[in-house]
């Protein structure tokens, strides 16, 4: 589990930056989808890695990794999924703010073993840098106190 | 009480070149540990102020930095200062130059480190014992050095420029968590350089002097004393004895409150 803002802007900026590369973005994380079956589509996943502390000031380093997942129809090679998995993460990577950063992206890797089931899948994982102060939660609501009232 | 506390809450922080103290003027200063301060009217300043006596009489008090205690009406101790011995009497134009936490900018270290050397040896060598040699009394105020992560819009890193750039003295406050007190000191900035390696945050290192000897400072008050008027004769007042531990909350950092720097 990330951050939810680490979880979200990668999200947001994967559904924009993937769709330049002709693959339709799907947040998948505890939802039901409807990929397509004879086109490209990609999901994500994310695998925190450290969580440390920067300065005095309280600013804490998060770093972990977005398992981008491609997947392409069946029995048709590799080169096309491939193709596709560059140019998104190609896009994906010029992205990155002064709280998150894209740092590196991984080689690609075989996600269903290289047999040819419904789907052919690869993933590509994205090293991220979430840089951040832990802001001040919303208090919670008032609890009541379960003698109140009671003798 | 644990033996040992972690350093979260710790503060850094130091006066800005720009920053005009509030100078108040003592009516009276006790001979305690921790002198008391008499004034007409405390203001505004409160507990963990930066305090520096300038033309108080006490030898033992003026130039150097303290922290204010709690104050009272019309009195406040000088956190770390003792004029129980003192021969001083209070000067004609004193003043006590008083340091806020407007005045202050907290630096956003990652890494902070007080150099200290003992005192080195005198050369006393004669023709009867070349290799003579004589302890000095005196050791070196020190040097710091520190590391931080390079953000334009932190005001504590373009204060550090701005110190090395100008050359200028400020005080130094350091906060303990957990009540443990103050190190305060005079310090001067003396360079800010920056480091950067693969896949890091992009670091500024530096280093500065000390220019007198760092002080921990901390309530350990509870004596009472007699007040010297400007005549050096006695006054009626007490010290305030404060609990142990009941020390002020450190100020919050000034930098870092936004989600994302």
């Amino acid at each position: 589990m990330s951050y939810p803002f680490v979880r979200n802007q990668i999200r947001q900026w994967a559904a924009a930056d993937f769709a330049l590369g002709g693959v339709q973005f799907f947040d998948s994380i505890n939802r039901v989808i409807s990929p397509p079956h004879d086109s490209i589509w990609a999901t994500v996943e994310f695998d925190p890695a450290s969580d440390s502390i920067l300065d005095f000031c309280g600013a804490h380093l998060s770093t972990g990794v977005a398992d981008f997942i491609f997947a392409g129809p069946p029995n048709v090679g590799d080169s096309a999924v491939l193709a596709a998995a560059d140019t998104c993460i190609w896009y994906l990577m010029q992205r990155g703010n002064s709280a998150l950063t894209l740092a590196y992206a991984h080689q690609p890797e075989e996600f269903s073993n290289g047999t040819a089931d419904h789907n052919y899948r690869i993933y590509v994982a994205v090293e991220y840098r979430f840089v951040f102060v832990p802001p001040k939660p919303t208090p919670p609501l008032a609890r009541r106190d379960s003698n109140a009232g009671r003798n | 009480m644990p033996a040992a506390t972690n350093t979260k809450g710790l503060t850094i922080c130091i006066t800005k070149g720009a920053a005009a103290p509030v100078n108040l003027t003592p009516t009276a200063i006790s001979k305690a540990r921790p002198a008391v301060v008499t004034v007409a009217d405390v203001g505004t300043i409160k507990a963990g102020d930066l305090a520096m006596p300038v033309g108080t009489g006490f030898a033992e008090l003026d130039g150097k930095i303290f922290v204010v205690g709690t104050p009272g009406v019309g009195t406040f101790p000088l956190m770390g200062s003792d004029t129980t011995g003192s021969t001083g009497t209070l000067g004609g134009t004193p003043k006590i130059e008083v340091d806020g936490d407007a005045n202050l900018v907290c630096e956003c270290f990652s890494e902070f480190s007080i150099n200290r050397d003992a005192p080195e040896a005198i050369e006393a060598g004669t023709f009867c014992d070349p290799t003579l040699t004589v302890a000095s009394a005196v050791a070196p105020a020190g040097t710091f050095e520190f590391t931080g992560n390079v953000n334009k819009d932190d005001p504590g890193y373009a204060e550090l420029l701005k110190a090395e750039e100008d050359g200028l003295q400020r005080e130094m406050k350091v906060t303990f968590p957990q009540g443990n007190g103050y190190v305060v000191a005079p310090i001067t900035v003396t360079l800010v350089s920056w480091a950067f390696a693969l896949d890091t945050s992009v670091q500024f290192t530096g280093a500065g002097t000390f220019n007198s000897k760092p002080k921990h400072v901390y309530d350990d008050s509870g004596a009472t004393s007699l007040l010297m008027g400007h005549n050096g004769g006695p006054t009626m007042a007490g010290d305030q004895a404060r609990a142990p531990g009941n020390m002020p909350p450190p100020p919050p950092p000034a930098a870092g409150a936004a989600m994302a720097r």
